[in-house]
């Protein structure tokens, strides 16, 4: 099966989704969210696969949401329901299997919130992450003001996303946002390979419920947490 | 804006910096006062920034009269609904320590020091510090902090996470000044909600939160600030002019 914005490879136990939309730096458009939305739920589905990988086959990994196609919507009520009900970062970060997201050059709102739904990010060197949002008077929507808190202190949240000011790849390594960052990005992506390689030969079941246990960790009832934590202890 | 006996207020571009007429303050003293000017600022369009200026230090006493004593002045300060930050010098300690906790962007000068020291005066701090600096240093630091009276410098404040940049004190009002600049040079409707989406988050599922986000910005689509933006996007303008509308 073909796509128009992406392209999807399965390898062994490795699902492989390369952003392919390069004259506009890999903006998300609305069929491109489609595309992705399909393709992982059918990559949910697939027993086969324990790993999803996101990449960039040209020089950015994405410029976050297509602004051409800002101000277009039928009507606002009709805006909010596409963008609440068929709103493919839920999807994302309710996705069961691990996540490992690959960046070069430019991470951009979206971009760089999708960063926030994957597991892990190894980045190159190039990468530089923004959220651009308040400079055009529009707040994150792909779950950037929830997620980036689960991953970094509050306090750099507020940075990021109320002053928008671009950071470098060393800056996000520190803070936590990154996991690994190489100069040799050929290099990186075989290390991608060899990590994901690593977790799938983990068993699925728990690594499912591994995932869901630590971004349970986040979700502010500790106590809810550590029962679920036992339950499913209790069930392997 | 109203007039304040405790507050000296500076009006800057879209913007407003608070100090304290007096650097030794009782908490009951500023409540009313500061109840009353976060309403001008919320209520206020063309204030869309606040900064608070601690370059002097900052001390703020228990209410003498019990009656008053759990008056709240960081609920006061989470009740603003704009960006607030603060520069902060010298020690700061107990309630003047909970008072900058539930602001936005935090500079304070290499000397500052930061202490809560309430436990050994057979104590427990009132007005949110149990809840706000685990959010903000992480519990096992906010642990030692609260239950042991480890003091913290500059240099672990800015590891930590407690304040954003450490400058030196004849460059922090200058440094703050700069950051309040960049901030209203931005969408304020959409800096406001922001933060409130933001704050929001902290408190609930992360599902419900992004709806909420979206919420938002389905509300946002009406302003002519965003619609005004995306066609100067369109028409490849950088330059914006947001006018809070």
């Amino acid at each position: 099966m073909s796509w128009e914005y992406i392209k999807y490879n399965k390898k062994n136990n490795l699902a492989h989704v390369e952003f392919d939309n390069p004259s506009k730096n890999n903006s998300f458009n609305l069929i491109m969210r489609e595309e992705i939305k399909e393709v992982i739920n059918a990559i949910s589905v697939d027993d086969d696969i324990k790993v999803l990988i996101f990449s960039s086959n040209s020089e950015n990994f994405s410029s976050g949401a297509d602004l051409s196609e800002f101000n277009t919507f039928p009507s606002i009520v009709k805006s909010n329901q596409i963008a609440k009900y068929k709103n493919l970062w839920i999807d994302l970060y309710q996705f069961e299997k691990p996540i490992i997201s690959l960046t070069k050059g430019w991470a951009i709102g979206s971009g760089f919130e999708l960063l926030m739904l994957s597991d892990f990010v190894f980045s190159h060197t190039s990468s530089k992450f923004l959220m651009p949002e308040v400079q055009w008077s529009l707040i994150p929507i792909s779950g950037g003001t929830q997620t980036f808190v689960n991953k970094i202190k509050n306090l750099y949240v507020k940075e990021l996303l109320l002053f928008s000011e671009k950071i470098d790849v060393y800056k996000a390594l520190k803070i936590g946002l990154i996991n690994y960052i190489s100069e040799d990005y050929s290099e990186l992506l075989n290390q991608v390979f060899k990590y994901a390689e690593k977790i799938s030969s983990i068993d699925t079941a728990r690594l499912i419920k591994i995932k869901k246990l630590l971004n349970f960790s986040t979700e502010k009832n500790i106590y809810f947490g550590k029962r679920l934590e036992e339950i499913y202890s209790r069930s392997l | 804006m109203n007039k304040n006996n405790f507050f000296k207020i500076k009006k800057y571009k879209k913007s407003v910096v608070i100090s304290f007429s007096e650097n030794n303050i009782k908490a009951d003293d500023i409540y009313y006062d500061l109840n009353l000017l976060v309403d001008d600022i919320n209520f206020d369009d063309n204030i869309w920034a606040v900064a608070f200026d601690f370059s002097n230090g900052l001390n703020i006493q228990n209410a003498s009269d019990d009656k008053f004593i759990y008056l709240s002045l960081t609920e006061l300060v989470m009740n603003i609904k704009k960006p607030t930050l603060c520069a902060i010098n010298g020690q700061i300690i107990n309630r003047a320590f909970e008072f900058i906790l539930p602001m936005d962007y935090r500079i304070c000068s290499d000397s500052s020091t930061f202490v809560m020291n309430q436990i050994l005066d057979l104590n427990i701090q009132f007005d949110g510090a149990t809840q706000l600096l685990p959010r903000i240093i992480g519990l096992n630091k906010a642990k030692e902090m609260i239950m042991f009276g480890v003091s913290m410098n500059s240099e672990e404040a800015v590891n930590f996470g407690l304040v954003n940049l450490v400058t030196s004190e004849d460059k922090l009002m200058n440094l703050i000044i700069e950051k309040l600049l960049k901030i209203v040079s931005l969408s304020p409707l959409a800096i406001q909600y922001t933060k409130e989406a933001i704050n929001f988050g902290n408190e609930t599922p992360t599902v419900e939160g992004m709806k909420m986000e979206n919420d938002l910005s389905s509300i946002l689509l009406s302003s002519k600030d965003r619609m005004q933006a995306i066609n100067s996007f369109k028409n490849k303008k950088s330059k914006k002019d947001f006018k809070g509308k």
